[in-house]
């Protein structure tokens, strides 16, 4: 998120990489693990970094052949860094004799989560709403006014259940588990089903309400929190309109959301139906990473 | 002389001006509404929510991320191979920006 804020919005990089380049994103933990075409490729080129050990992680901003040869690689922040390596490579990039398009041979399953047919795309996003001692420091800014992006996965027999007045308990326990969570500072540790002390869900003519208390075994992390909202159908049971937001108390965090204001702070999570428009709208939800039947199936 | 003063007994509240069957029928009419109250207590219920329903769409709004921000500009891709195959075409080079979490959601 830093870098969305930071690097990506500088004017000059925005433009480069629009004219010069093949931008692509990627959740590096699947592609280093990938035992397929798509994962031989992404070693290939991190292979030549620093990052050549692909039991740890290979993030960072790597520039590339089309063909897999490492041109450049950073993991600093800093427009004006990674503006002059940008120039740098754009001037200087020859295409190598022969290049062929990668044909895709392998599809590793375990790491290529797919949308269940009939399922539809919820985006999740939260928000620390106040609490944090006012910073001087830009990184730390840029955390305490960030907005998470999550995406919910609701499949289709979940869908007949909410048409019915009847909220799924497998979808009620995906929230709570999965998206119940300050990911505001970066990815933060779901909850267990044993830290789920309360969850109570109801729903009436499409409107939903949801009461959920969350608190970790240790006692250090926790989420009180309602839920209200209105899921709306068209005559043959389609999803036309899925609007909650949910607003509680959050205390503590996790190992990568380090932090948070101190004590209990409000912490605010909107789930807002995705049309397609949004690129993120075909990532697979977070917490589903290498375990596409527990994230679907938090209960069994 | 009647009693001015205020009284309460187990079952009922003298209360000066009104007769004593009154008062009980107030009394009786005060402990119904403490009982509802208790009964719904810490259970869900539609329409005594924090927003209104209109206000719902506003809420979801103010927590959502910028549509508008400048690094959705970027003509960003999510398969790798496929972006090789582009570049291919292109004549251009790669640009990858891998992370621990997916950089365009996650968080």
């Amino acid at each position: 998120m830093l870098d969305r804020e930071s690097t990506f919005a500088d004017p000059v990089i925005i433009e480069l990489l629009k004219k010069d380049f093949v931008p692509v994103a990627i959740d590096q933990w699947y592609t280093r693990r990938q035992k397929d075409t798509e994962g031989d490729f992404w070693r290939k080129i991190a292979g030549q970094s620093p990052r050549n050990d692909f039991s740890k992680t290979t993030q960072g901003l790597f520039i590339a052949g089309a063909d897999g040869s490492l041109i450049a690689f950073n993991n600093n922040r800093g427009a004006e860094r990674i503006g002059a390596l940008l120039k740098e490579a754009s001037q200087n990039y020859q295409p190598a004799a022969g290049l062929q398009a990668i044909e895709r041979k392998t599809v590793d399953p375990r790491f290529t989560a797919k949308l269940p047919e009939g399922g539809i795309v919820v985006r999740v996003s939260a928000k620390v709403e106040s609490g944090y001692e006012k910073s001087a420091d830009k990184w730390q800014t840029i955390f305490q006014n960030a907005t998470s992006r999550d995406n919910l996965w609701v499949t289709a027999a979940e869908i007949k259940e909410l048409r019915a007045d009847r909220f799924p308990p497998d979808l009620a326990r995906r929230i709570a588990r999965f998206h119940f969570l300050d990911n505001t500072r970066g990815e933060a540790t779901v909850w267990n089903n044993s830290e789920i002390k309360k969850s109570d869900w109801q729903m009436k003519d499409g409107q939903i309400v949801g009461a959920v208390v969350l608190e970790s075994d240790d006692q250090k992390r926790g989420y009180d929190v309602r839920l209200e909202g209105m899921i709306k159908f068209d005559d043959a049971g389609n999803i036309l309109s899925w609007q909650c937001i949910a607003k509680g108390e959050y205390f503590g965090s996790s190992t990568f959301t380090l932090e948070p204001p101190s004590g209990k702070f409000p912490l605010a999570v909107s789930f807002v139906l995705a049309d397609g428009d949004d690129i993120a709208d075909e990532l697979a939800p977070h917490a589903s990473r290498g375990w596409l039947d527990g994230y679907l199936r938090p209960l069994q | 002389m009647k009693n001015r003063s205020w009284s309460m007994g187990f079952w009922s509240v003298d209360i000066p001006w009104l007769g004593r069957q009154e008062s009980i029928k107030l009394w009786f009419a005060a402990f119904s509404i403490a009982v509802v109250n208790l009964a719904c207590c810490g259970t869900l219920t539609f329409g005594q929510g924090l927003f209104q329903q209109e206000d719902i769409a506003k809420q979801c709004k103010q927590v959502t991320q910028d549509p508008d921000a400048k690094w959705r500009t970027i003509p960003w891709q999510t398969d790798l191979l496929k972006a090789q195959n582009m570049a291919v075409e292109s004549g251009k080079p790669l640009f990858v920006w891998a992370m621990d979490g997916h950089p365009l959601g996650c968080t």
